[in-house]
């Protein structure tokens, strides 16, 4: 039930949320990088209403860790619906979660082509520019391989915050790179 | 479902799963508000603003509640005093009053993360209605 949560800083929980949701929609281009903050802070309010609204989901929601799950989730789904109605994709809709939200690919042919080169090219030149990085290239790899943050601070011997920080470098680093290989590709067009 | 290439799939995933970290509960929260202040964002205000809206969304789900449990009581509660008459400082030691009783449960809620003066007459009068609805209820053993 929501009302054990009601000890909870919901302060805190708007303001990671806030991050996340900003991330999801700058990173399919639903924003630019000054909105970033006050679209994820709409979108999140947005998620908590909603939770709030349906009763069914409530009785689920008991602990922080699935109070968050939740949430995530529910913005998933709004930054989903987004998506449909814009016309401009920096991030490719791929990955179960997507495939639930969305049944069919919606994309067309040509657009999967794209985005399949798109994706392949990002993923070279992220590769190319973390080369030498031996933390960020563990990171990497071990992240495909689905190993979670406090796995890899184990494995690696070294404190989950480091870890995070590392992620952080490397988010930077795809966000770099799609915006440069976007641009790169939308010229081409041209 | 459609098959993706491995790395079509992983692309998205890896950032996606980065994306994902700010909700691990491990994750620490100063660099939430690091983030946050480097894309221009006063963390405090927002934190501010989802207490807000946790405090009128607990209370509005509250009320609901409370609402539905009068519906099934019939008539009982229809005739709650308004309180219209007392001034803030006795609406206040009202509250006091009541607040480590068996209904009290809405006045700690109200005041755990809010100061007194904080509250406006409106919302300390409506807090009273609602002690008022819960000692009929209490009263009644509905």
């Amino acid at each position: 039930m929501l009302r054990d949560l009601e000890d909870l800083d919901w302060g805190k929980v708007l303001e990671k949320l806030s991050t996340y949701a900003g991330r999801r929609l700058y990173g399919f281009g639903l924003c630019d990088s000054g909105s970033q903050v006050t679209k994820g802070e709409e979108l999140a309010a947005e998620a908590i209403k909603h939770l709030f609204d349906t009763e069914t989901k409530e009785r689920e929601v008991s602990t922080e860790g699935e109070l968050t799950e939740a949430l995530g989730s529910i913005v998933n789904g709004l930054v989903s619906n987004l998506t449909r109605k814009s016309s401009t994709r920096r991030e490719i809709l791929c990955g179960d979660f997507y495939e639930d939200q969305l049944g069919d690919d919606e994309r067309s042919p040509e657009q999967r082509i794209i985005d399949h080169n798109l994706s392949e090219k990002v993923m070279d030149v992220v590769l190319s520019r973390i080369e030498g990085d031996e933390l960020l290239e563990n990171i990497f790899f071990s992240t495909i391989d689905g190993e979670k943050p406090r796995e890899q601070a184990e494995k690696l011997g070294i404190d989950v915050q480091d870890i995070y920080n590392a992620r952080r470098r490397l988010k930077d680093h795809f966000r770099a790179v799609r915006k440069l290989v976007q641009s790169e590709m939308e010229e081409h067009t041209k | 479902m459609k098959k993706k290439s491995n790395e079509e799939e992983n692309g998205t995933n890896v950032e996606e799963l980065l994306d994902r970290d700010v909700l691990a509960e491990d994750y620490p929260h100063e660099m939430i508000e690091d983030e946050l202040r480097g894309l221009g964002a006063k963390p405090e205000e927002i934190r501010e603003r989802g207490r807000f809206l946790a405090r009128s969304l607990f209370r509005k789900q509250w009320k609901a509640r409370a609402q539905i449990r009068m519906e099934q009581m019939g008539d009982l509660g229809k005739n709650s005093p308004e309180f219209s008459e007392l001034s803030r400082e006795q609406l206040l030691f009202r509250l006091d009053e009541v607040k480590n009783s068996s209904v009290g449960q809405p006045v700690t809620t109200f005041f755990r993360k809010r100061k007194k003066e904080e509250a406006s007459e409106e919302e300390l009068r409506e807090l009273l209605r609602e002690i008022h609805l819960l000692r009929e209820m209490e009263n009644n053993k509905v």
